[in-house]
């Protein structure tokens, strides 16, 4: 349960860079997996393949609506409320997120676009394979690989920016 | 085949992953360190990747934890005794339903006392359809039947009250003015007079419903004259 809570929260995080929402999302696929485990089959993928595809969906429907919100805050400008909200939500830095690199790194992956940020965030940090974000996306191997490797150079030049030059272990 | 700029950085990933095949790998490795512009952009992208791999993940607070546990669980006892029911009959359990069952059940009581259902007296044979139907037709014809008598009796009072009313003057003559004098010795004289019309109304009215006066004196209908 706690493995589990850690990893959803982990992929909410590095999605949607807000404590808060991770939070609330994180719970969100707790609730949508407990309601639907009996639509679980083991025979379509391993039961962490499972979790991540309901958290991958959840964090697309929740994109796409804080993105329609965005778009109808803008048009409405009521800009006092959106420095309101910046304001109040917690900063990645100061509640979640532990060290430099760490921030870096999320600051970097939110300038991704959703497709090449979850291709990286379910590669690089949730360890997934090629084959399993396969069933996760639910898109061609090209595409798996394709995205992986587009979203990589994109974070790399984009940490290279920020002057991050990680030496390799 | 010797690799291009291009072909590395499309199969950058995969060399990073391990995922070339031997021959590929060789192809890879000695473009890479023949080219000055391709050397450090997989060594910076080598070094990025790693660290991404090294970060720790981050923990989440721990009233996550809990309120997914109260959450869970609260679910698991509100539904407890529901999830031991067939699935079919769930839905039999929502408001929804619940109301069109007292609709029903209203709808129901109402027809029955309409058809003069006693529920005291029910028995099996009741309920067989030639007894409902009879039960039915004779409520309607009951029900017609008090329907013609109302109208009946409303046309005998109208008949009574059109023949008790006193005679209207006839039409163009004007109402005579009498003298002070002579209508102040007439008034106790109309007064009785009045009285003795209405209670003469009275008696023919009762007499017409088939009751009569102690003292004898009421008329039968027949001999009804204003």
């Amino acid at each position: 349960m706690r493995r589990h809570t850690r990893r959803i929260y982990n992929l909410c995080y590095r999605f949607t860079g807000n404590a808060h929402e991770a939070e609330d999302l994180t719970q969100e696929v707790f609730l949508r997996v407990y309601r639907t485990l009996g639509s679980y089959r083991a025979v379509h993928g391993g039961f962490t393949t499972w979790i991540a595809s309901v958290t991958r969906n959840l964090l697309i429907d929740h994109y796409r609506r804080s993105r329609r919100d965005r778009l109808t805050d803008s048009l409405e400008e009521v800009l006092p409320v959106i420095e309101q909200k910046e304001s109040s939500a917690p900063r990645p830095d100061q509640s979640a997120a532990r060290g430099e690199l760490s921030q870096q790194v999320q600051r970097a992956l939110l300038q991704l676009s959703p497709e090449l940020r979850e291709a990286v965030v379910l590669r690089d940090l949730q360890g997934l394979d090629y084959k399993e974000i396969q069933e996760v996306l639910q898109v061609p191997e090209g595409t798996v690989k394709s995205r992986i490797n587009r979203g990589r150079i994109e974070l790399a030049r984009l940490l290279e920016q920020m002057g991050v030059r990680p030496s390799p272990a | 085949m010797s690799w291009t700029c291009e072909h590395v950085e499309q199969r950058l990933s995969e060399y990073l992953d391990r995922l070339l095949t031997p021959a590929e790998r060789a192809e890879f490795a000695a473009h890479v360190q023949a080219c000055p512009r391709c050397r450090p952009r997989v060594e910076h992208l080598g070094g990025v990747v790693s660290a991404l791999h090294r970060l720790a993940p981050l923990e989440p607070p721990p009233r996550l934890v809990q309120r997914i546990l109260e959450q869970t669980s609260g679910a698991e006892a509100a539904r407890g005794w529901r999830r031991r029911l067939p699935g079919w009959l769930l839905p039999v359990f929502t408001p929804r339903f619940a109301m069109g069952a007292v609709t029903v059940m209203i709808a129901f009581l109402v027809l029955s006392q309409a058809l003069g259902i006693s529920w005291s007296q029910v028995s099996l044979a009741d309920l067989h359809p030639s007894h409902l139907y009879r039960a039915a037709d004779r409520r309607l014809n009951l029900l017609y039947a008090r329907g013609v008598k109302f109208v009946n009796d409303l046309r005998v009072i109208q008949e009574l009250q059109s023949r008790l009313q006193p005679a209207t003057p006839p039409e163009g003559s004007e109402p005579q003015e009498l003298p002070p004098a002579n209508k102040q010795s007439e008034q106790p004289e109309q007064r009785r007079q009045n009285h003795a019309d209405e209670i003469l109304h009275h008696r023919m009215l009762l007499a017409y419903f088939g009751l009569t006066l102690q003292n004898g004196t009421g008329l039968p209908p027949g001999r009804i004259r204003p």
